[in-house]
C-alpha cells in the first residue's frame, strides 16, 4: 500500500516543488526591485535590512533548498494529519510573491491617495505576470486534485479495487483535470482579451480602466452564480 | 477540481476579486475569473446517470471447487464520472477471474460494459450472493451521483463432489456370489417366514409380541417375548459422522471435515447402488446438537444425504458418539446395520492424567453399536473411518505427535471391538480405502 502511494506522493511533491519555485523566483525578482524602496521606510526595523538584502543574492541552489524545506514542511503537516492547513499554507506561499509582484498593476493607488510613496515602477509586462499567476493558480488546482487521487486511490485499494480500474480512473481524471484546466483558461484568456478590447476606447467611464470595470463585473457574475451553485449543491 | 464542496477555492476566489476590485488590479481579476470558473464547469459537470445493472448466473448449483460465471452488465445512459459496481460475496467464495469490484469511466452518451467475473466455492454449502450494489460518482470529487441495487440475491448451492464407485462395484460383482449371507440385515421389511423367539426390544412393533408365549415365560423383568420373522436380505448402513470444530482444520478445500463429507458420500452410493438401506445421523453440527436422515434405501435416498451434507457446518463439541447412538437407538435396534463412524481418533485422545472421558464414552458407544449383534456372523461391523487431519507442522504444534495419538486411540477401539479404518486423504482417494476395507470385511 505504502509503494502504490509513494507515486502519487512523488507526483505531489514534484507538482508542489514545481509551483513554489516559481514563486521563489518572484520574490527574489521583488526583493531585488523593492528593496531599494525598503529603505526609505523609517518604520521598518533596521535590522531587518541585512536578512532582506541577503535574499537577492541567493543562488538557485539556494531558493531549491528553500523549496525543499517547505515540501518537507508540507508533509510533515501531513504526517500530524493537518492535510488542509498544509494545502493553504502552500497555496499562501505560492501565491503571496506573486501577488506582491503583480501589485504595480494597480490602477488604483491606494498608497499614493494614503500619501504613501512606496511603489516602484519598473515596466512589467502585464500579459506576463498575468500569465504566470494564472499558472501558478493552475499548479495550485492539479496540487489539490493529485491530493485528491492520492486519497480516491486509497480509498479504492481499501475497498478491494484492482490496480488497473484504480489507475485507469486516475488517469481518466488526470484527463478530464487537463480539460477541465484548458477550458477555464481559455475562458479566462476571452475574457481578458474583451476587456482589453473594451480598455481601448474612452466611454463613459472617462479616465477609468474598461479593462478592471470589464473583469471585475464578469468576476462578480461568476461569484454569484459559484455561490449560488454552492448553496443548492449544500442543500443537497 | 474545484467544487461547490470545497469552499476554500470559493473564498480564495472572493479574496481575489476584492483585492482586484479595490485596487483595480487586472491580474488579481484575471485569477478570479479563473478560479470561478473552474468551480462553475465543475459543478456542471453532471455525473453519470440511468445507471443499471444486470447480474445473471448460468446456473446456481455446482460442485465443491467448480467456477461459476457471473456476469454482470453496466449500462449507462449519460453524463461523465466512474461507476462503481460491487457484489459482497460470500467470505467461502474465492474470485478466479476478474473481480467483484469493478469501476467503469463513463462519458457522454450511452454505454454498456460488460464487468463479469468468476468465483469458485472450496466448501460445499448453500451460499447467498448479495445483490449488486452501484454507485455513480461526478469526477473531481464533487458530488456523488446516484446509487442503487439489483432487486435479487441469488443463492448459490455447492454440492460435495463425491467419487463414481463404479469401479467398486465392478470388484465387487465378481465377489458377490461368494458370501451373500453378508449382505442379509435386519431391516424394517419383513417376510412372513417365522424365524425365532426372543425378548422385545426397543423400536419392535406390538403386533410381534406372542401374548401366550409371554405368559407361559413371564420373567422377573416382564418383558414380553415376540415372534421374529425372517428379514427382507437387505443390508442396513448406519453412518455416524463427527462434524465437531476439529474437524474444519486445515485448507478448505482438503480439511478433515470435507473429506468425511466425500468419505460419507461414497458409502452412501455403494450402499445404495446395491440395495442397502442408509441411515445416518451427524453430530456437533453448528448450532449444537445433530441432524439425522431417516432410513431408506432408494437412490433418492442419496440426493437426501447430499443435500444433508452440503449443509453441514462444523459446530462446538456439545455431542459425542454415546449420546448420537441413544438418539438413533430405536433405528439402530430395528436395523441392526453395519455402522461407519468418520472422526479424528486423535482428536479423543487425552494426556495420561488428564482424562476427559470422551474416550471412554466412545467405546462405550462403540460396544453398545457391536452388542447390537448384525446378522452377519462377521466380525468388524462397527467400523470407525479415522481421516488424517494432515496437519502441517506448524498446525501440530511442530511435533506431530496426533499420529501416535490416533494409533493409541485405535488400539482401545480395536480391543472394544471396532474395526479401524486409517484414511490419509492426502495419499489416496477414500474410494481405494473401501476397496480394501470391502476387502478385508466382506
Amino acid at each position: 500500500m505504502r509503494v502504490l502511494e509513494a507515486r502519487f506522493a512523488a507526483a505531489e511533491s514534484l507538482l508542489l516543488a514545481g509551483l513554489l519555485l516559481p514563486s521563489a523566483l518572484a520574490l527574489r525578482a521583488w526583493v531585488a526591485a523593492d528593496v531599494p524602496a525598503y529603505a526609505t521606510i523609517s518604520s521598518l526595523p533596521a535590522r531587518l535590512f541585512p536578512i532582506v538584502g541577503l535574499i537577492p543574492g541567493l543562488f538557485l541552489w539556494e531558493l531549491l533548498t528553500a523549496v525543499a524545506l517547505c515540501v518537507a514542511l508540507y508533509w510533515a503537516l501531513h504526517g500530524l494529519g493537518r492535510g488542509q492547513v498544509a494545502f493553504w499554507l502552500m497555496a499562501a506561499l505560492a501565491l503571496l510573491p506573486q501577488v506582491m509582484l503583480v501589485w504595480e498593476h494597480n490602477r488604483i493607488d491606494w498608497l499614493q491617495l494614503l500619501e504613501i510613496d512606496l511603489v516602484v515602477e519598473d515596466g512589467r509586462s502585464v500579459l506576463a505576470d498575468t500569465g504566470m499567476f494564472l499558472a501558478s493558480l493552475v499548479g495550485l488546482a492539479a496540487l489539490y486534485r493529485a491530493i485528491g487521487l492520492r486519497q480516491l486511490d486509497r480509498r479504492m485499494l481499501l475497498q478491494g479495487i484492482e490496480r488497473a480500474d484504480r489507475d485507469t480512473a486516475a488517469k481518466f481524471e488526470a484527463v478530464m483535470l487537463a480539460g477541465l484546466a484548458a477550458a477555464a483558461l481559455l475562458a479566462t484568456l476571452l475574457v481578458l482579451a474583451i476587456s482589453a478590447m473594451l480598455g481601448r476606447f474612452d466611454g463613459p467611464l472617462h479616465e477609468s480602466s474598461w479593462s478592471v470595470v470589464t473583469i471585475g463585473g464578469g468576476a462578480t457574475i461568476l461569484l454569484a452564480l459559484s455561490l449560488a451553485l454552492w448553496y443548492r449543491g449544500r442543500r443537497g | 477540481m474545484l467544487g461547490p464542496s470545497h469552499p476554500g477555492w470559493i473564498v480564495l476566489s472572493l479574496v481575489l476579486l476584492f483585492l482586484g476590485l479595490s485596487l483595480g488590479n487586472p491580474v488579481l481579476l484575471a485569477g478570479a475569473v479563473f478560479a470561478l470558473l473552474s468551480v462553475l464547469l465543475t459543478t456542471a459537470v453532471s455525473p453519470p446517470a440511468g445507471t443499471s445493472v444486470k447480474r445473471s448466473l448460468p446456473r446456481t448449483s455446482c460442485w465443491v471447487g467448480d467456477t461459476i460465471a457471473v456476469q454482470r452488465q453496466v449500462t449507462v445512459s449519460g453524463g461523465v464520472g466512474s461507476v462503481i459496481v460491487h457484489d459482497v460475496l460470500p467470505p467461502e467464495a474465492q474470485v478466479v477471474d476478474g473481480s467483484n469490484l469493478r469501476v467503469v469511466w463513463t462519458w457522454p452518451g450511452r454505454r454498456t460494459v460488460d464487468v463479469s467475473y468468476r468465483i469458485q466455492f472450496p466448501k460445499r454449502g448453500a451460499f447467498m450472493l448479495e445483490a449488486s450494489a452501484w454507485e455513480a460518482q461526478a469526477p473531481f470529487g464533487v458530488s456523488r451521483g446516484e446509487s442503487g441495487r439489483v432487486d435479487a440475491s441469488v443463492e448459490v448451492s455447492v454440492v460435495p463432489r463425491i467419487r463414481s464407485v463404479t469401479r467398486l462395484n465392478e470388484v465387487r460383482a465378481v465377489r458377490k456370489n461368494i458370501r451373500y449371507r453378508d449382505y442379509l440385515s435386519k431391516t424394517g421389511a419383513t417376510t412372513e417366514d417365522f424365524r425365532e423367539i426372543r425378548p422385545y426390544l426397543p423400536g419392535d412393533p406390538i403386533k410381534w409380541i406372542n401374548w401366550k408365549a409371554s405368559a407361559r415365560a413371564a420373567s422377573a423383568d416382564n418383558v414380553p417375548l415376540v415372534n421374529e420373522p425372517e428379514p427382507e436380505t437387505r443390508k442396513a448402513m448406519w453412518l455416524f459422522m463427527d462434524v465437531a470444530d476439529y474437524m474444519d482444520v486445515g485448507v478448505p478445500l482438503s480439511n478433515p471435515l470435507e473429506n468425511m463429507v466425500e468419505a460419507s458420500g461414497t458409502l452412501a452410493q455403494y450402499y445404495l447402488s446395491r440395495g442397502s438401506m442408509l441411515g445416518a445421523y451427524a453430530f456437533n453440527t453448528y448450532g449444537g446438537g445433530g441432524e439425522m436422515l431417516a432410513p431408506d434405501s432408494r437412490m433418492s435416498q442419496f440426493n437426501r444425504l447430499i443435500q444433508m451434507l452440503t449443509g453441514l457446518r462444523a459446530g462446538s463439541t456439545e455431542q459425542d458418539l454415546l449420546q448420537s447412538v441413544e438418539l438413533c437407538k430405536n433405528f439402530l435396534f430395528r436395523l441392526r446395520p453395519d455402522v461407519f463412524i468418520i472422526t479424528r481418533l486423535d482428536a479423543l485422545y487425552s494426556m495420561p492424567g488428564e482424562s476427559t472421558g470422551s474416550l471412554e464414552r466412545f467405546k462405550a458407544a462403540v460396544r453398545r453399536l457391536t452388542a447390537l449383534g448384525g446378522r452377519s456372523l462377521q466380525p468388524g461391523r462397527v467400523k470407525v473411518v479415522h481421516v488424517d487431519p494432515q496437519l502441517s507442522s506448524a498446525e501440530s504444534n511442530g511435533l506431530g505427535m496426533e499420529k501416535w495419538e490416533a494409533k493409541l486411540v485405535a488400539r482401545d477401539l480395536l480391543e472394544a471391538g471396532a474395526s479401524v479404518i486409517e484414511w490419509k486423504p492426502a495419499r489416496e482417494e477414500f474410494i481405494s480405502v473401501l476397496m480394501r476395507s470391502v476387502g478385508v470385511y466382506r
